[in-house]
């Protein structure tokens, strides 16, 4: 990715306009990703502004070899853990919630949400959330299963099985509410 | 059944997209943390504060206006062949005279400056030593920034937030506008090294123009791989002054990045006053300060 090679240079260069082109690429994919995880507008914005700004903060000794969307994407899987497990007695949100949360925004201000995402949003929390974060791990930020073992500190054949797990009671949740 | 298939690509193309408001918020906060950890002083709180000058979008602005000046540096190497309606050189010599000028800006492609497009764009008013901003929504003003260099004062409006904040620049700011892409001498030895390509006569807005173009992006200072640029300019072969400037650059990995910025509505030789430019604040509007 010649483009984020340049990002990190000028980024750690102190450059503002790399911050906010980093910002524009990568926060919609970072906001669906907490989404995912969270099931809550007001959450996943606040998880992902949390990245940016110790991202920004990071500049003058930020050092990375890897890849910017991989860590990006680990600092937001951090940040909703950090979050679940502080608050983990919250229940989790329904569509109302969501609907009701966003349309509180104001128009200039609400999410978007297509009816299946949303849906789907409300069918992944029913799932644990090791499963949960490995599908959109997975599917979401296109990250190889080797990749995600390595954020969740297991072995591989554990990621694939939550993998399985996952996929398989996803599609029971949106299967039994397709019949109803 | 629901095959997996399904819920596989549900999950893929699924995308929830940041609201303007959002992009503001969280955009600015990291702005202002990258201003403190790099020990600047920010310009003030995290929002909204902080999107007034070191905000992309003003800096896109300016880099529009930059290029805008780049190419104006051009025109005195440009031929000036009879037949020609437009001598260049003077167009140069016009541009550089001109104490105040004011113009319009639209942007696409940058940090969501002018989604709305065409509906929203930015009025720029500047002399040596002033300077206003408005962006306008829909023909509706939205925020006013005004500087006064000599002071080094700024006043920042949110006409929708009705809120303002005076700050006073710092020397980093000042040196900023003081570097070579602001000073004359050095954009025309910029313009030395570039190849340009005149395109002719064509009538815009019922005014016979001559243009001249560029697709020569030595220097330039984009954060993706650009793949292509080009730069236009029309200058009334009556008056010698320019009337429209198109800015193009695509690139990025993929080559999905396109910017485009397009500046007119061009007043030249303006005399820019302080009193005529400042922004009055209205009693309903809170400072934030």
């Amino acid at each position: 990715m010649l483009e984020d090679e340049i990002l990190k240079w000028k980024f750690k260069g102190g450059s503002s306009e790399a911050l906010a082109r980093i910002y524009e690429k990568y926060v919609d994919t970072l906001l669906t990703l907490a989404m995912g995880l969270l099931n809550d507008p007001y959450e996943a914005e606040d998880v992902v502004q949390d990245v940016f700004t110790r991202f920004a903060r990071s500049g003058n000794g930020f050092t990375l070899r890897g890849s910017l969307k991989a860590y990006l994407t680990t600092a937001v899987v951090n940040g909703v853990r950090d979050r679940v497990r502080r608050d983990k007695r919250r229940p989790a949100r329904s569509d109302q919630d969501v609907s009701l949360a966003s349309a509180s925004r104001g128009p200039d201000e609400e999410l978007v949400f297509a009816e299946d995402a949303a849906r789907l949003s409300s069918a992944l929390m029913e799932l644990p959330h090791e499963q949960r974060e490995t599908l959109m791990l997975k599917l979401k930020s296109n990250m190889k299963f080797r990749e995600i073992a390595k954020i969740q500190g297991v072995s591989i054949n554990t990621v694939q099985g939550r993998y399985r797990y996952g996929l398989q009671k996803l599609r029971a949740q949106l299967n039994g509410e397709v019949e109803q | 059944m629901r095959p997996e298939e399904d819920i596989r690509k549900t999950i893929r193309r699924w995308n929830n997209k940041t609201s303007e408001r959002m992009d503001e918020r969280v955009l600015g906060d990291a702005l202002h943390a990258m201003d403190e950890s790099q020990g600047q002083e920010p310009y003030g709180p995290p929002f909204p504060r902080r999107s007034i000058m070191k905000n992309p979008i003003t800096k896109l602005a300016v880099a529009a206006a930059v290029i805008a000046a780049v190419v104006l540096g051009l025109f005195e190497f440009v031929s000036t062949d009879a037949g020609a309606g437009v001598v260049w050189a003077e167009v140069a010599q016009k541009v550089e005279a001109s104490h105040g000028v004011s113009f319009r800006l639209r942007e696409t492609g940058g940090q969501k400056a002018h989604k709305n497009w065409p509906r929203s764009y930015s009025v720029v008013r500047r002399s040596p030593t002033l300077s206003r901003t408005d962006w306008y929504i829909a023909d509706r003003l939205s925020r006013t920034v005004f500087i006064d260099w000599p002071t080094r004062s700024v006043i920042w409006l949110s006409h929708n937030q009705k809120i303002y904040s005076k700050k006073t620049l710092t020397d980093e700011d000042v040196q900023n506008r003081e570097d070579a892409w602001t000073d004359p001498q050095g954009l025309i030895s910029l313009g030395l090294n570039r190849e340009l390509h005149e395109l002719g006569q064509k009538t815009i807005d019922g005014i016979l123009c001559e243009g001249v173009g560029t697709n020569d992006l030595r220097d330039g200072d984009f954060t993706f791989p650009v793949k292509s640029f080009s730069a236009r300019m029309w200058v009334s072969v009556e008056t010698g002054y320019p009337i429209l400037v198109e800015v193009e650059a695509t690139g990025g990995d993929d080559g999905s990045i396109r910017r485009t910025s397009t500046l007119d509505k061009f007043q030249w030789n303006l005399d820019i006053e302080e009193s005529a430019i400042k922004p009055e604040i209205p009693s309903d509007y809170e400072c934030i300060d």
